[in-house]
């Protein structure tokens, strides 16, 4: 029994690192209309970073954020400037993100090389931490996972529901024409919403920086795991996207304990095929709360 | 028109089919023939995506599934069953067909399918066919299966010699079938329904009936190449036959060549196919994945119409990239750079910057589109 539940317990702090790495690709497909693959790459770039910087110097892991964050901010307005300025549409969105990904792991994979690479446990004071609650254990790298996907999509929510820039940014996912006869700047707003995106993405990478070893293909599993979070929560529902990958995480653990580590994937597959097919609109439905 | 295009297309293959023929003749290398199969090989996948997405608009990053699941079929049934090889063939172009209409019978029952959905459900469909090869034994298993090399008759020459006559059998059958669905009713109605979906239904096309036969035939010849595929790979793996490579090339292609006509994702191919080359062979081959990338952005935002339509469109622009084509090719050669492929690849290269470069072919109605969308862009500022 105790094999059960220490498995779901780290299935649903597991899902907390999916559904991080789901929020900023849930928010700009929801409300830009924007389909970002690189946010895939953005995230495995940032967890090689904050792998670089700690091993370089020795700093607390959690400290390379203050590059990435901005850096990748940086980052997703420009790629948001480039789609605005050229009209890109939802579905060339998703060709042309393609190519930034695959541009991206290349890039990673010459310069990191394709091997296995993770920070020294030495100078990674999360990673062999864990409190424990009888004989559950509950690592604390995945615990910050955790509480920074529930911080951040609440944040959003707020964020979204009461200021002016949330109120635009539904407005403008709602009707641009209509939004911008009153005055909304969609240039702005969209290269402001891209950047928090991938600053999110940011904050995925430096959590999996301290979660586990990186190689380029790290990326291409996440994509299949993260859509599922995605469509289940409901496409720009960032609290339905937490919810997601926590189911996500336990269907996954529970899987994995059951029947076979390598039948979880083909479970959550399934999934995903059965939530594209029958529920596009997610399990709570799209751009909850508003 | 139509007859000579494909009396001229007909005269290729035939051309082609003998070409190691002359091999003892004038003991060229084998290479070629290797280079050559390859160029087939990606004419046919490109080929077969292009008749699904390409025609009908409907984007699939599945093409990595269809082309899995011909290496398997051959790759199990040879090695492990005994079959035949070359009855593995038509098997595996059964099966790829029936898990192409499975597919589309699930997706395309869906009135409100839209494209974006089906693109993911496409890579859904190939992520799960791989995590079935990794779990299941009777498929793989996760151990990966060594090809055996079949038996075959004597009269077929040498072994390279039917790898580049298989090849080329399934690239001029995808061609040949490519050319025909788009010069019939069919064709007509499955352009219709890229253009606009709802409008093609109003008037009468059949368009679930006609999507289906569209995603059956690609699946079908993406598999029949897959089991092709599987003599030249040698050792099957899921990770390595069920990765993003197949659907990233065959896009990669399509979008490079242009989508709405038969010769597109051919000239494609072997432009694509041509550069990977050139790069391996001048030791930049870690930077391919990066040059393919950004050709695929650079397409998406400068030129999606590509470069099939721009030689049409401008005669004299055409007539410059074959010139530079030829004079590149034979430079290239009397400098002494690698190899005949190498020389051809460097010529392709130039040709195909001569098409890109300079403004695009303008169409009618784009000019008032970008005025719309500039008034747009300027009302929504505000200010």
């Amino acid at each position: 029994m105790n094999t059960y539940l220490q498995a779901g317990v780290s299935g649903v702090m597991t899902g907390g690192l999916y559904a991080v790495m789901a929020l900023g690709l849930s928010l700009t497909w929801g409300l830009l209309k924007v389909i970002n693959l690189a946010h895939f790459a953005l995230i495995l770039g940032s967890a090689y970073v904050t792998y670089q910087v700690t091993t370089s110097t020795g700093a607390d892991p959690l400290l390379s954020g203050v590059i990435v964050v901005p850096c990748m901010f940086a980052v997703g307005v420009a790629i948001q400037w480039v789609i605005d300025r050229f009209q890109v549409d939802e579905f060339s969105s998703l060709l042309l993100s393609f190519g930034l990904f695959i541009i991206a792991i290349q890039l990673i994979s010459n310069i990191w090389s394709a091997d296995f690479r993770q920070i020294e446990a030495a100078e990674n004071p999360y990673a062999t931490r864990a409190f424990f609650i009888g004989d559950i254990a509950f690592p604390v790298p995945q615990l910050i996972a955790l509480g920074a996907a529930l911080a951040l999509a609440v944040a959003t929510y707020y964020v979204l529901r009461h200021t002016y820039f949330g109120r635009a940014l539904r407005a403008l996912a709602y009707d641009r024409e209509i939004a911008g006869a009153y005055g909304v700047d969609h240039r702005r707003i969209g290269m402001l919403t891209a950047g928090l995106a991938s600053a999110m993405a940011a904050v995925a990478g430096v959590l999996v920086g301290i979660n586990q070893p990186v190689f380029p293909e790290l990326a291409s599993e996440w994509v299949g795991l993260v859509f599922t979070v995605v469509i289940l929560g409901g496409i720009g529902n960032l609290l339905g996207a937490v919810a997601a990958g926590i189911l996500i995480g336990l269907v996954y653990s529970q899987v994995s304990v059951a029947w076979d580590p390598l039948g979880a994937p083909l479970v959550v597959f399934l999934l995903l095929i059965l939530a594209l097919l029958f529920r596009p609109n997610g399990l709570f439905g799209r751009l909850g709360g508003s | 028109m139509k007859h000579s295009q494909l009396a001229a297309l007909l005269a290729v293959v035939a051309a082609l089919a003998f070409v190691p023929n002359l091999q003892d003749a004038t003991g060229f290398p084998a290479f070629y023939l290797i280079y050559a199969y390859f160029v087939f090989f990606w004419i046919a996948q490109s080929t077969s995506w292009n008749i699904l997405s390409g025609y009908t608009g409907y984007f699939s990053f599945g093409q990595g599934a269809f082309y899995g699941l011909g290496v398997y079929t051959a790759g199990d049934l040879v090695s492990r069953e005994g079959v035949n090889y070359f009855l593995t063939i038509p098997i595996a172009g059964v099966v790829g067909g029936l898990l192409a209409a499975g597919v589309g019978a699930l997706a395309f029952r869906l009135g409100s399918l839209r494209g974006e959905i089906f693109a993911l459900l496409t890579l859904a469909v190939t992520f799960t066919l791989s995590a079935i090869a990794q779990l299941s034994t009777w498929v793989d298993g996760g151990q990966g299966i060594p090809m055996q090399i079949p038996d075959y008759p004597a009269f077929l020459g040498e072994y390279q010699d039917l790898v580049y006559r298989l090849g080329l059998a399934v690239a001029a059958l995808a061609v040949l079938v490519a050319f025909m669905i788009q010069n019939s009713r069919f064709g007509w109605g499955l352009f219709s329904i890229r253009d606009e979906e709802d409008v093609a239904e109003e008037l009468g096309v059949p368009t679930f009936r006609y999507k289906m036969f569209a995603i059956t035939i690609s699946g079908s010849l993406g598999a029949l190449s897959g089991a092709v595929a599987a003599l030249q790979v040698g050792y099957l793996t899921p990770g390595g036959v069920f990765n993003l490579t197949v659907p990233l090339l065959v896009i990669v292609m399509a979008v490079l060549g242009g989508r709405r006509h038969w010769l597109g994702p051919v000239i494609g191919a072997l432009v694509i196919y041509s550069l990977q080359e050139r790069l391996t062979n001048s030791g930049l081959g870690e930077w391919g994945q990066v040059v393919l990338g950004a050709i695929l952005v650079l397409m998406i935002l400068f030129a999606p119409e590509g470069l099939y339509e721009r030689i049409r469109d401008r005669p004299r622009r055409a007539v410059a990239a074959g010139v530079t084509l030829v004079v590149t090719t034979i430079l290239a050669g009397l400098i002494g750079w690698g190899i005949a492929t190498d020389w051809l690849s460097t010529g392709l290269i130039a040709a195909t910057l001569v098409l890109l470069v300079g403004r695009p072919p303008e169409r009618v109605g784009m000019r008032q589109h970008r005025r719309l969308a500039a008034s747009r862009a300027g009302g929504a500022a505000g200010r």
